[in-house]
């Protein structure tokens, strides 16, 4: 069993002195719970609006009644506010948008001509975009209803017709009803999981630096002097470099469960299962990568530009959707997308037959990435 | 002045042998800046909806009508799914962020005046959702209309005054939305995205410059080269001072090369006065070095340094906003306290064309941080140049 010995003196490396415990697990862990920290206060943050229905009459009623029902939206209604303080309100950043129903919508209403309640919010954005372009066909479909209800001999609008007409459409026939899917969590907030992601990333290049220096000083050369075989050395060094992610993953998943209280939805052992099968890819990939430089010091340097810019792409820490097309497409050669789909997966209600697909990618990552790492982890001629 | 000149000149040769630090120094803000400013840039993502409609009934060509009508539109893109299973798995995939599935028999119950209903699954982005379902809404509100005309008036009667009610219809808008902002997004104040981004890691790369100048210096000092510069008749102070210029050559050349290519190739806009952001970049530079002089006369060895200065590099960016927008409103003005934070806001001010006196209060704060880590750094100098201080 010489590979674990090979294997123990790594871990030893990465982690036996007062620096690498500091670098690897204290810095990791203080990153990790600060983000913990601000993502619990910056969750469940609705748009807040601030509706003021200031019409006289009643049917300005049936305009706000629509908006309250969206769950995504904090509606204050009813405030008393004028049309400034509103606009104050949302200029000051207290609300997100301000509705404000003109006093007169009811009487020009039945006049046939257009009062129009005004929208104010900072900038244009999809969801108040939604919000207005929503407001906008509740007020046409009451003016229609206007309309439907004048007589065509006078021109008057009938007022029992018209409420009737409106409060026959409160009790819609045809509505949309959801249903409910359970979704993951993790796709759309993988902050927490792309972090520890980015940090294994980081560990397993920084243990694969140590045999590069191995080699490089050519250590690696004289362990055959001890009755070894290439294989020994090679499984060792593949070992403990999954081993010393393995030690640090394990750290991470205590602190999040059980002191941070962060739960995605998974089980401990099933997010450690995707997690190894990541740190596969990641051993891969590093390896991988510093058979592509000359010594351990560009290997520092060269990981920095791999590991944070595939951090970014592969959505570890916004979602996804929010790149271009191009670089969603960019996102699928790197190994973090699938492993925070998996989790995903999973956290939605997932078995393990339903993320099969992207533990398979993420083997053959690590397959043919070890194929092409190879050569670093064994003794070679050094170059 | 010959001594100072060749030191700086040599520095500048020694650096540009390392052609992967280079291509780091200079490659990484310019994917950085290309990432986060594509990824945050504030134009309006369309909300996918994938539509299954299974209808065979006489409503089927309305809602397709509906469909490629609202597809038109800003705020959503429309996808044809091929069957309902595809719409749920399409949104549990993410391929689109919100699912219609039209039952087949909607047009028959709505005939027979039952209560109908469209099924709809809901993604994972609130705003995409609220889009999405911002056009299913209109479409019932439309037909719950014409079904409550027809209910209460009568189907002839009903018609007709649809039809009325058609041509005076007008094409006037219906609410009126005022923006309130000036720019394009609340997070990124008056600049763009990418403008933000490309202010905020230039700066943080010209501070990481002052490292480069630094490890040098560690580097002669370790190898021992730096002291047989004591055999030169001229003055010692000069030639370090030669040693730290040269890597400050070095962040003017990283400074230029990000300007103009961020200027020419992902067309971000740095507001003109070339001058003040000249001076804003040697500001941030000379800064960077005064702290990396002063880190390394307290740790010493140059993987500490390394370490020390990064983590502090890297917070202060963190803090003025640089990694998480909208961060230096939480932080109870602790963001006030950096080096990045004055830079890269007084770019900002640049970019957007605000006053001279806010451009030039930014550049005077930042002028008296830079004096003070520069005369600190003059104090503690000999600790990291001198081999036994």
């Amino acid at each position: 069993m010489p590979s674990l010995h090979i294997a123990a003196q790594l871990i030893r490396r990465t982690m036996g002195s007062r620096r690498g415990v500091i670098m690897n697990v204290v810095l990791p862990a203080l990153i990790l719970s600060l983000m913990a920290g601000l993502l619990t206060g910056l969750n469940a943050n609705k748009a807040i609006i601030v509706v003021n229905n200031a019409d006289q009459g009643s049917y300005g009623a049936y305009l706000t009644s629509e908006q309250g029902q969206m769950p995504y939206y904090g509606i204050l209604k009813d405030t008393k506010l004028s049309e400034n303080e509103l606009k104050e309100l949302v200029l000051a950043g207290k609300a997100d948008a301000a509705i404000y129903v003109p006093s007169d919508f009811s009487s020009q209403l039945l006049d046939g001509v257009r009062s129009k309640p005004v929208v104010y919010q900072m900038n244009e954005q999809l969801w108040n975009a939604s919000l207005a372009a929503m407001l906008s066909a509740e007020v046409d479909r009451i003016y229609e209803s206007a309309e439907l209800a004048r007589s065509s001999e006078t021109s008057e609008v009938d007022p029992t017709l018209l409420t009737a007409l409106l409060q026959a459409q409160a009790v819609p026939v045809v509505s949309a009803v959801n249903k409910e899917m359970k979704l993951g969590q993790i796709v759309s907030s993988p902050m927490m999981i792309g972090l520890i992601l980015m940090f294994l990333m980081l560990l397993v290049s920084q243990s694969i630096g140590f045999v590069m220096e191995d080699r490089e000083t050519r250590v690696m050369a004289r362990m055959y002097t001890a009755p070894l075989r290439s294989m020994d050395i090679a499984f060792g060094n593949f070992m403990g470099s999954m081993l010393v992610g393995t030690i640090q993953l394990v750290i991470f998943l205590v602190l999040l469960y059980h002191v941070f209280g962060y739960s995605p939805g998974i089980s401990f052992g099933s997010l450690l299962l995707v997690l190894e099968c990541f740190l596969f890819a990641a051993v891969g990939l590093s390896s991988a990568t510093a058979g592509l430089v000359r010594n351990s010091n560009q290997l520092s340097q060269i990981n920095n530009l791999i590991i944070i810019p595939s951090c970014l792409v592969s959505g570890c820490f916004f979602p996804l959707s929010m790149l271009p097309d191009f670089m969603q497409k960019l996102a699928n050669f790197t190994p973090q997308k699938w492993a925070i789909q998996a989790i995903d997966q999973l956290g939605g209600g997932g078995s393990y037959s339903d993320i099969g697909w992207q533990l398979l990618i993420l083997l053959l990552f690590a397959a043919v990435l070890i194929t092409f790492g190879s050569v670093v982890l064994r003794p070679n001629r050094t170059s | 002045m010959r001594v100072w000149w060749t030191t700086a000149y040599y520095e500048l040769v020694k650096i540009s042998r390392m052609r992967s630090v280079l291509a780091i120094l200079i490659g990484m803000p310019l994917l950085l800046i290309l990432l986060l400013g594509s990824a945050f840039d504030t134009e309006i993502k369309q909300a996918k909806v994938v539509v299954f409609n299974a209808d065979q009934g006489d409503m089927k060509a309305s809602i397709d009508t509906f469909w490629q009508e609202a597809d038109l539109g800003l705020y959503i893109e429309v996808l044809q799914a091929k069957s309902a299973n595809d719409v749920q798995d399409w949104v549990r995939e993410g391929l689109a962020d919100y699912g219609v599935s039209i039952p087949s028999a909607f047009s028959e119950k709505v005939r027979s005046g039952n209560a109908a209903e469209w099924l709809t699954f809901e993604g994972r982005y609130a705003e995409k959702n609220i889009a999405a379902e911002a056009a299913v809404n209109r479409y019932m509100s439309s037909v719950n209309l014409q079904l409550a005309a027809i209910r209460l008036m009568g189907a002839e009667q009903a018609a007709e005054a649809f039809g009325q009610a058609g041509t005076s219809a007008s094409n006037e808008a219906a609410i009126a939305v005022h923006n309130l902002g000036m720019g394009n997004s609340r997070i990124f104040g008056e600049t763009t995205a990418i403008q933000y981004y490309s202010a905020t890691y230039l700066i943080m790369f010209l501070l990481y410059g002052g490292m480069t100048a630094v490890i040098s210096l560690i580097n002669q000092r370790e190898s021992g080269t730096l002291h047989r510069l004591y055999a030169i008749p001229s003055s010692f102070r000069i030639i370090v001072f030669g040693i730290v210029f040269g890597a400050c050559m070095l962040a003017a050349l990283q400074a230029i090369v990000v300007i103009l290519f961020t200027t020419y190739v992902y067309d971000v806009n740095w507001g003109g006065h070339y001058g003040a952001i000249a001076l804003i970049c040697l500001l941030a530079t000379a800064a960077g070095v005064g702290l990396a002089i002063t880190v390394a006369s307290f740790v010493h060895n140059k993987k500490s340094t390394q370490t020390m200065f990064s983590i502090i590099v890297l917070s202060m960016t963190f803090l003025s906003g640089g990694m998480v927008t909208g961060i230096e409103n939480m932080v109870g003005g602790a963001n006030k306290l950096t080096i990045n934070h004055w830079a890269s806001s007084t770019l900002r001010a640049i970019m957007n064309g605000s006053s001279q006196t806010e451009v030039w209060q930014g550049i005077g704060v930042l002028s008296l941080i830079a004096l003070g880590l520069l005369i600190v750094a003059v104090v503690r100098l000999p600790k990291v140049v001198k081999r036994h201080a």
